[in-house]
């Protein structure tokens, strides 16, 4: 059990030097990161302005406030912007691949996802998550929840396992570049897709969406599950409590699986040309 | 005796290809890029690994440095089988790609070397000896605070040869080192290289399809085509054999009748341009050039090497 563990604690060393050399190489570049940050949050931005127009019409949707909703998208996004900054660069493994650049990883002794996080790792992506955390801590204070460090700590854990589930879905997703050359539209929409889903309450969708987001892919039961509970909101699904309360570890096969595809990916990996 | 530092038995890659016939329907077929290579590296040799493109030079280097699983047979490289031991292996070898830098393009050359300490987790103090030592044999302290993207291709290569060299390899494999650089900038690698091989008890397997790089570095060549190693051997029975030949081009002010000169052929004419072949072992090409100029004018000339594709020809025409 020792040695994983070891392993684990040596890549994050490295990775951590890693990304001190990116960020060091992107900071040579100013005025294009400055105008990335920007679009990012502008983008970001756009989610709010779109929800907060809906609530102009309507007083609340599927018995949700406009600051519940608002919540519940922070809550949400910031755990995609999370795994966003972090592991979302995995997505260069097409080009990687048609490129013959993983040899690189192949070549050194250490983890080829952790070199690759560190390798390609972007600071200017932080952009995505500057919104969210705003959204996030203002309408904290006008959800009319009483603060408990239980409730605090239960949307710690939604946050958390939103980011863990996203960062698996990236790595599941990118790793059929080992496969299929070219999956980038159908892998987006699962990251990019589900979260804009895991956005709303997931009652005011029904049918496939519903079950998607529930059962294959729950991204709901990270945050919409808990959230229910937190902010007492109602339950037109009727989740029971067990699962408002263990919904957050759904991500726990999923990280599983990431793990297991990547390598087998690993494993299949035709190096190109000379 | 030790044993040796890189054995490969019968090894073998076959890649299926998968290729149109009609509208919806596709063909497999398998191709056989590395066909039951056995070869057997001592520690401390300096080998070329020679073939024309598309001969399975590189699909062999990929499955000795643990990035292709073999197909079939079996390798070993210090001691491991390389697929089966990625991280291991990957501490005892080096891999330079001519063709792929590994170094971080926008920082100074020195930072590179830093960023591959932390990867490598080689000790502090060995790595301060082995960048100084191997910046001095490669003359590069003067370009050790330059971002990599400033470079010339021939600083650029050799800031290669010294970031695979850092963790203390073992082996070093390099594949086409010198490949797209200019004249001068190919001397000075190979210079470097040359001093890096005295200095430092490593094994290296050179592959390329510039002779001159192998000429001027490796004693024992093995040469491969189409998967299978057609000479494996000395470089100077080899060259004694068929690598002597090279051939001397003039431009002629007037068209005239093929030249006859001692020691050369006349193998081609092509209005006022001939090609004369001769053996570079007897003749000297200002000999033949002298003998030339006393029969016509000669307004441009040029002198070709023997290149790989035509030594594989002639082992075939002659055996080896």
């Amino acid at each position: 059990m020792a040695e994983p563990l070891d392993a684990l604690s040596n890549d994050a060393r490295m990775v951590r030097h890693l990304i001190r050399g990116r960020v060091r190489s992107e900071l040579q570049y100013r005025v294009s990161f400055s105008l990335f940050l920007f679009a990012q949050m502008v983008v970001t931005t756009m989610d709010v302005i779109a929800i907060v127009a809906v609530f102009s019409k309507v007083r609340s949707i599927g018995g949700w406030s406009r600051e519940q909703v608002l919540f519940l998208y922070a809550v949400s996004t910031v755990g995609f912007a999370l795994a966003d900054v972090t592991v979302s660069s995995v997505e260069l493994t097409a080009q990687w691949v048609r490129l013959g650049t993983f040899d690189r990883v192949m070549l050194r002794p250490a983890g080829t996802l952790a070199q690759m996080l560190g390798y390609e790792f972007e600071l200017r992506r932080v952009g995505r998550s500057v919104t969210p955390l705003v959204v996030l801590i203002v309408t904290a204070r006008f959800v009319h929840v009483a603060w408990t460090p239980a409730r605090v700590g239960l949307v710690l854990a939604a946050i958390v396992s939103s980011a863990l589930i996203f960062a698996a879905l990236f790595v599941i997703t990118s790793s059929l570049a080992f496969w299929i050359p070219s999956t980038q539209e159908v892998a987006n929409a699962f990251t990019y897709g589900s979260n804009t889903a895991a956005s709303y309450p997931t009652h005011v969708f029904d049918g496939w969406l519903r079950f998607w987001l529930l059962g294959p892919v729950p991204v709901a039961l990270c945050a919409y599950a808990p959230l229910i509970r937190v902010l007492g909101a109602p339950n037109p699904l009727g989740l029971p409590t067990w699962l408002q309360l263990a919904g957050p570890l759904c991500f726990v096969p999923f990280i599983a699986l990431a793990r297991f595809v990547w390598r087998l990916g690993n494993r299949h990996y035709r190096s190109t040309g000379s | 005796m030790p044993p040796p530092i890189i054995v490969t038995e019968q090894l073998g890659k076959s890649f299926t290809v998968r290729t149109k016939a009609g509208r919806f329907r596709r063909t497999k077929r398998v191709v056989d890029a590395v066909a039951g290579v056995s070869v057997s590296i001592e520690a401390g040799e300096m080998v070329g690994y020679l073939g024309p493109n598309g001969a399975g030079k590189s699909t062999t280097i990929k499955m000795l440095t643990g990035i292709l699983t073999p197909s079939s047979g079996h390798v070993e490289v210090a001691g491991l089988v390389p697929m089966r031991a990625r991280v291991a292996l990957a501490r005892r070898i080096g891999v330079v790609f001519g063709q792929r830098s590994q170094l971080w393009w926008d920082l100074p050359l020195v930072e590179s070397f830093d960023l591959l300490h932390h990867v490598y987790r080689t000790d502090d103090d060995r790595h301060r000896h082995n960048v100084g030592e191997l910046v001095e044999l490669l003359d590069l302290r003067e370009q050790l605070d330059v971002p990599v993207r400033q470079l010339s291709l021939g600083q650029r290569m050799k800031g290669e040869l010294v970031a695979a060299l850092l963790h203390d390899p073992r082996v070093l494999f390099l594949d086409e080192p010198t490949i797209g650089l200019d004249v001068v900038s190919k001397h000075a690698v190979r210079e470097g290289l040359r001093r890096l091989v005295d200095e430092r008890a490593v094994t290296v397997l050179l592959t390329t399809h510039d002779l001159a790089d192998v000429e001027q570095l490796c004693r024992r060549v093995v040469i491969i085509d189409h998967g299978r190693v057609i000479y494996d051997g000395d470089l100077d029975a080899l060259r004694a054999v068929h690598g002597r030949e090279r051939t001397l081009v003039v431009d002629l002010v007037e068209t005239s009748g093929p030249l006859s000169v001692d020691g050369a052929e006349t193998v081609r004419v092509d209005g006022a341009r001939q090609w004369l072949r001769f053996d570079g072992g007897v003749t000297s090409a200002a000999d033949v050039l002298a003998a030339v100029s006393r029969q016509a004018d000669v307004r441009d000339l040029s002198i070709e090497e023997t290149d790989i594709d035509e030594i594989v020809r002639r082992i075939y025409l002659g055996g080896a």
